[in-house]
């Protein structure tokens, strides 16, 4: 790993972690049956993600920027788990599972329109 | 709270857990391991600037959903859509079950 590669990973970090605490607590979001800030942040990720997947780059340094830096940093799998674990421990099985069911079929629609978006354009 | 200096500690936090992300490359470890760190650190009830820098730092850019998304878009362009539901459900199941657990082994050590 060279310079040049360190530089793009700890970029692509910083944005998205400023950005990821901008989400987080500036607003204040309760939608569908559990869609919090964390949602928010995970959902968009999934969009990114389409659109980086659809543009397929060659560029290594370009992976490491957005995909390892940005990407990693913005999105967050641990507070997903800790909102479905808050759930489970007070005992709400039925809204865990649906929360559970509507971040993935959100994720997986965003990462689509993403995906579609470049691939149609 | 947020100030400048806990601010950069969150920063270094995170530049730390992307690197470790980068040479592990297993997002199944990175995700188990960080899942178990997450349960850890709230039982303990650390102050709230500790606890900011370790998990919004730490955990919450050494695990990362976007891997776990494109990990399970492998399985839908192979349209193998038996493989994706076993694994998203065994991802899911194994997340929170080892949350619980470092949950319960830092309730136990105090």
């Amino acid at each position: 790993m060279d310079l040049n590669s360190i530089g793009c990973v700890l970029l692509g970090s910083t944005v998205g972690l400023v950005l990821r605490m901008f989400v987080k607590y500036k607003f204040k979001i309760k939608k569908g049956f559990y869609i919090n800030n964390t949602s928010l942040v995970n959902i968009l990720a999934s969009f990114f993600l389409g659109i980086l997947v659809a543009l397929n780059p060659i560029n290594h340094n370009l992976l490491l920027l957005f995909y390892v830096g940005f990407l990693g940093c913005f999105s967050t799998f641990s507070s997903f788990i800790y909102d479905l674990f808050v759930l489970f421990k007070s005992k709400q099985f039925v809204r865990l599972f649906l929360h559970y069911i509507e971040v993935i079929v959100l994720s997986f629609l965003f990462f689509y329109v993403g995906y579609f978006l470049i691939k149609v354009f | 709270m947020i100030n400048v200096k806990n601010f950069l500690f969150i920063l270094f936090a995170s530049y730390f857990a992307s690197f470790l992300r980068f040479y592990v490359d297993n997002n199944f470890i990175i995700s188990i391991f960080g899942s178990f760190l997450f349960g850890f650190i709230i039982a303990r009830r650390l102050g709230k600037s500790l606890n900011l820098i370790l998990l919004t730092g730490f955990c919450s850019c050494f695990t990362s959903f976007s891997g776990f998304i494109l990990f399970l878009y492998r399985f839908i362009s192979e349209e193998d859509v038996l493989k994706f539901i076993l694994y998203l459900n065994i991802i899911f199941i194994s997340n929170l079950l080892m949350m619980y657990f470092g949950f319960m082994i830092s309730r136990k050590i105090i």
